[in-house]
């Protein structure tokens, strides 16, 4: 039975570089494993939308559609993607027969140090618009495993964690 | 063996919300009632186990008749209260909570005429809180929010004390599960009415001059409703539309005004000041019910363009409050990496270092005179 795997959190907070570790190792045990990222998504669907709360659902939407399509074909899923919102994940509990949920869970104050671009710092002072987690609200996912401050030096261990709880 | 004391926290928001009338019956009563974590810093034991104020809490007889007209208290041993304005930081006591609450639209009106009524109620306002960075409306709402998270906590209204007195300290009196001797109980509503408060304010100041602030003021319920200024009514409102759904769960009444500001229902993001990583709840568990909490922290940015020296020495802060405020805006402007106001609060802090040590050395130069003339005095007249 095909799986998916959902790995959110906010923006910096390293999910899309466990979550390609996660599938690197998987993707030997069940090669029809696919990767999707919320980021290479957008870019995939080439189309109109934009950031703002309606938008962003939107994607999440058409991520999470597309997720249960590809588990119902026998396809597992590894997602990397924000799209943290309760009636989505609710959505992917009702729709995928094996369904696992991580949250990786950073601090603001370590996600404004990350952030390179200045983002955060930059929404925080108002210079700029639909950030989620400082003018867009979200949801945490209540079923979710959580990895606290996921850092560099953990990448490791908690992509192999994720791994034992999927294998 | 000695039995442990079972304890109580009496809690209420830093604007004026009439707990020390509630600290005021408790002490009357002989319940050890004390601020700050340990009770035998503010009390102090003598040998024959009764208890005398420690004089560093003297200002406290400025709040509390009690402690004008008694000078040794005998206290219960089975029960203690401490009462704090904290906020429910990580670690903070699970003691079962005495929540005392006043309507915000009067509290924070008789805050602002406490210790700012030179500048106007809309600018006090906007200047954020010391310790959590916030506008002092969300600041208000937050401190509730936060609290209520709490399962073990029952809410008291200023306004039913107003009502009825006897009713309410009875009420009280129930949930902490202290029976009163009847006299006693008599003697503490006499004893801590706004009258008696007063006098004891009143007393207080004739021995310490130098301490202008009034506390005791109106003390009315509704206060807000007699309120002429149209600017200051505009400020009522915004407090309202803030607090609506407080103000509904307390059962205060609520006009349903609308918002005619885009943004004004909206709480700020607190995820970000640093103060609410101290909390014991995260805003999610606070926000959870609510579609509101996605505002930036501009005003921060708009505060800090406005402040100067100037405004430091007419804001109506005490001057340990604009270091908390200063300091905490560093931190803010270092975590946001905001060089530009990073280095014009670190300016202006330097300059009211300066001033504080300026007022230190006058005062110290001052006292010093007054020794010496005092010991002239003293052997020209022994």
């Amino acid at each position: 039975m095909a799986f998916l795997l959902w790995i959110t959190g906010l923006a910096g907070s390293g999910k899309t570089t466990i979550a390609k570790k996660v599938y690197s190792k998987m993707k030997k045990k069940h090669p029809a494993s696919v990767f999707l990222d919320g980021d290479d998504f957008r870019s995939i669907m080439q189309d109109e939308l934009g950031f703002d709360l309606k938008d962003r659902k939107k994607n999440a939407w058409r991520i999470a559609r597309l997720c249960s399509f590809l588990t119902s074909q026998g396809v597992n899923v590894v997602c990397s993607t924000m799209s943290l919102y309760r009636e989505i994940h609710t959505y992917n509990r009702k729709h995928n027969k094996k369904y696992y949920e991580v949250f990786i869970d950073v601090d603001m104050q370590e996600l404004i140090k990350r952030n390179k671009k200045g983002l955060y710092s930059l929404a925080i002072k108002g210079e700029m618009k639909n950030v989620t987690g400082i003018d867009l609200p979200f949801d945490k996912p209540q079923g979710a495993v959580v990895f606290k401050n996921n850092n560099l030096k953990e990448v490791k261990l908690n992509a192999e964690k994720i791994y034992q709880l999927i294998k | 063996m000695t039995k442990k004391p079972r304890k109580y926290l009496l809690i209420s928001p830093r604007e004026p919300s009439g707990a020390t009338w509630l600290i005021n019956c408790f002490l009357e009563l002989g319940i050890k009632t004390y601020r700050r974590q340990d009770p035998d810093w503010m009390w102090q034991k003598q040998e024959d186990g009764s208890c005398v104020l420690n004089p560093e809490e003297n200002i406290l007889r400025k709040w509390l008749p009690i402690l004008s007209a008694e000078k040794v208290f005998l206290f219960k041993d089975d029960i203690e209260v401490q009462w704090t304005h904290e906020w429910p930081v990580k670690g903070y006591s699970s003691l079962p909570v005495i929540y005392f609450i006043r309507d915000p639209r009067d509290s924070i009106y008789s805050r602002y005429k406490r210790e700012s009524p030179k500048i106007s109620f809309a600018d006090f306002l906007d200047i954020p809180d010391a310790a959590t960075l916030l506008h002092k409306i969300d600041n208000w709402v937050l401190f509730n929010l936060y609290w209520l998270q709490r399962k073990n906590l029952k809410v008291f209204r200023f306004e039913d004390y107003k009502n009825d007195a006897n009713n309410t300290l009875n009420s009280i009196l129930e949930y902490i599960k202290f029976v009163p001797d009847p006299d006693k109980f008599k003697k503490a509503i006499d004893g801590s009415t706004s009258d008696k408060a007063r006098e004891s304010e009143n007393e207080y100041r004739k021995i310490n001059n130098s301490d202008s602030q009034v506390i005791n003021r109106a003390g009315a319920v509704s206060e807000w409703k007699k309120i002429l200024d149209r600017e200051d009514k505009k400020v009522i409102d915004k407090i309202e539309i803030k607090s609506e759904k407080l103000l509904t769960y307390f059962g205060y009444e609520v006009r349903g005004l609308v918002s005619v500001e885009k943004d004004i229902v909206i709480y700020p993001n607190v995820s970000i000041l640093p103060f609410f990583s101290q909390i014991e709840f995260s805003p999610e568990d606070v926000f959870q019910n609510e579609n509101k909490r996605s505002s930036t922290l501009s005003y921060l940015s708009v505060f800090t363009k406005t402040i100067n020296k100037k405004w430091l020495n007419e804001c109506g802060m005490l001057p340990f409050e604009i270091d908390i405020l200063l300091n905490n805006l560093l931190v803010f402007f270092q975590l946001i990496q905001d060089k530009k106001k990073y280095d014009k609060i670190l300016l202006l802090k330097s300059k009211h270092n300066q001033t504080e040590d300026k007022n230190s050395i006058t005062l110290n130069l001052k006292r010093y005179v007054h020794s010496v003339v005092k010991k002239i005095i003293k052997k020209i007249n022994p």
